[in-house]
């Protein structure tokens, strides 16, 4: 054996580690995103390093797996293990110095897994090598359009400046969108949920086609929540929140807790149903459901269209800066606010421009690619 | 060859697993047992234990790791017996 070669101690441990890590809880903001990604692709570093850390990782699993499955450790006694836990805290608290033991605890809470964990990434051992197999990212650059077949079948079309990473096993197909749009026209399979997930949201579909668009932060519309529209079939929709974290891998909701076609009500943390022909935009606070959607305009984008109804100018500019690296920039608060109907191609910004020329008392300049557009 | 067989088999491997739990830390034992038994997650598990999650994750990889070499050893004592577990 060489030297350098992990003992069999240390690669159990190894896997066991991977094992409880993937099993936390999904990220449930960017930055918890990023940091999740980053361990799935550690991970995936780990795990191809040799096919002992293979079979590492599958022990751990099998194991994580038998101990759940075999409802073996019906028996245990919790209550006293609980309060053999607080004896033992108290005595080491009693025996060295009570006075520091008093002192605030110092350490940060880790958030990486933080909130509750119930779509879980290995769902009873549902991570294995079809994990690995099927595990990819997919990103697109500004102005750029990616149709992608995912390995069940369904498409995926992914819209400009958007990231996507997913992973399918035997018992769900995981789809992570951390940025931008996607278009997915879902394979039916009763026994894979087909679910999407956004910093903000939850989309758990069996077989439909539905757009999601996860806004940007800070946007001055829908800024840091996700809308999703359904075309075909139907979806349940969740926030990314705890209390509504378990209801999106329930088979069913009841209908009964949909919220009315009022964008004026409030949000509701309890996960929906949306069907076809209806939108809602879920941010953290919970699920809000679009008074009287246009679905088709939602999805426009296909044919690389942007259409406006009653929209500000500040989010028209934003729209087309979506989907181009020549910006527009508007530098008055006034124009900013008036609002602008119509359906316009996503790829000539200048059209923008040249309507503002013409409808507003501005005075355009150019600054590199950019537009910046004031009040003369 | 009866048909109490199973069932005493059964009995028999939760006394056994019982035993191999309390080879570990009491901490270490709540949060295997909140995990897989009661579905908590690992953010419930450290209110519970009044540590953090990222604790948590080391308790629940430490009880993994345990249970690995248990299951393991009993995998290789049932294929030399030729029984499944």
């Amino acid at each position: 054996m060489k030297m350098d070669q992990p003992t069999d101690e240390t690669l159990r441990a190894e896997g066991a580690d991977w094992v409880a890590t993937l099993h936390g809880s999904l990220p449930s903001s960017p930055a918890e995103a990023r940091e999740y990604e980053a361990n799935c692709r550690h991970f995936i570093d780990w795990v191809r390093r040799s096919p002992d850390h293979v079979a590492g990782f599958l022990y751990a699993d099998d194991a994580f797996c038998r101990l759940n499955g075999l409802d073996l450790l019906s028996h245990v006694d919790i209550d006293e293990l609980r309060n053999r836990y607080s004896a033992n805290i108290q005595e080491q608290s009693s025996s060295f110095s009570p006075k520091t033991s008093q002192r605030p605890r110092r350490f940060r809470r880790r958030t990486l897994f933080a909130v509750a964990a119930s779509i879980l990434l290995i769902f009873a051992g549902a991570i294995s090598f079809e994990i690995l197999k099927h595990s990819h990212e997919y990103a697109t650059a500004v102005g750029e359009q990616l149709n992608v077949k995912l390995p069940d079948g369904s498409l995926m079309l992914l819209n400009t400046k958007s990231r996507v990473w997913f992973a399918f096993s035997a018992q769900q197909r995981l789809v992570y969108l951390t940025q931008g749009e996607a278009l997915f026209e879902v394979e039916h399979d009763q026994k894979r949920p087909f679910i999407v997930l956004t910093p903000s949201a939850r989309v758990r579909a069996v077989g439909t086609r539905f757009n999601v668009y996860q806004h940007p932060e800070g946007a001055t519309a829908g800024g840091n929540s996700t809308t999703v529209s359904v075309l075909e079939g139907v979806v349940q929709i969740a926030s990314q929140t705890s209390a509504a974290v378990n209801s999106v891998t329930e088979p069913s909701v009841p209908s009964e807790t949909l919220e009315s076609a009022d964008t004026s009500a409030p949000p509701t943390q309890a996960p929906a149903r949306l069907a076809a022909g209806e939108q809602a935009s879920i941010s953290r606070a919970g699920v809000t459901r679009h008074a009287s959607p246009d679905v088709a305009d939602a999805v426009a984008w296909r044919d690389r269209v942007l259409v406006f109804q009653g929209t500000s100018i500040a989010d028209v500019a934003a729209e087309y800066n979506r989907y181009n690296t020549s910006q527009v920039r508007i530098e008055d608060t006034d124009i900013e606010q008036r609002q602008l109907s119509g359906t316009y191609s996503a790829d000539r910004p200048e059209n923008l421009v040249r309507y503002l020329e013409e409808a507003f008392p501005v005075a355009v300049t150019r600054q590199g690619n950019d537009w910046i557009v004031r009040r003369r | 060859m009866s048909t109490a067989a199973p069932i005493d088999l059964q009995l028999e491997a939760e006394d056994e697993l019982l035993r191999v739990l309390e080879g570990l830390p009491v901490a270490t034992q709540i949060a295997i047992v909140r995990s897989r038994r009661d579905g908590w997650t690992y953010e419930q598990i450290a209110v519970e234990l009044g540590v953090t999650p990222h604790m948590v994750k080391h308790h629940i990889g430490r009880a993994i790791s345990h249970f690995v070499a248990y299951f393991r050893q009993v995998d290789r004592e049932s294929a030399e017996q030729g029984v499944r577990p």
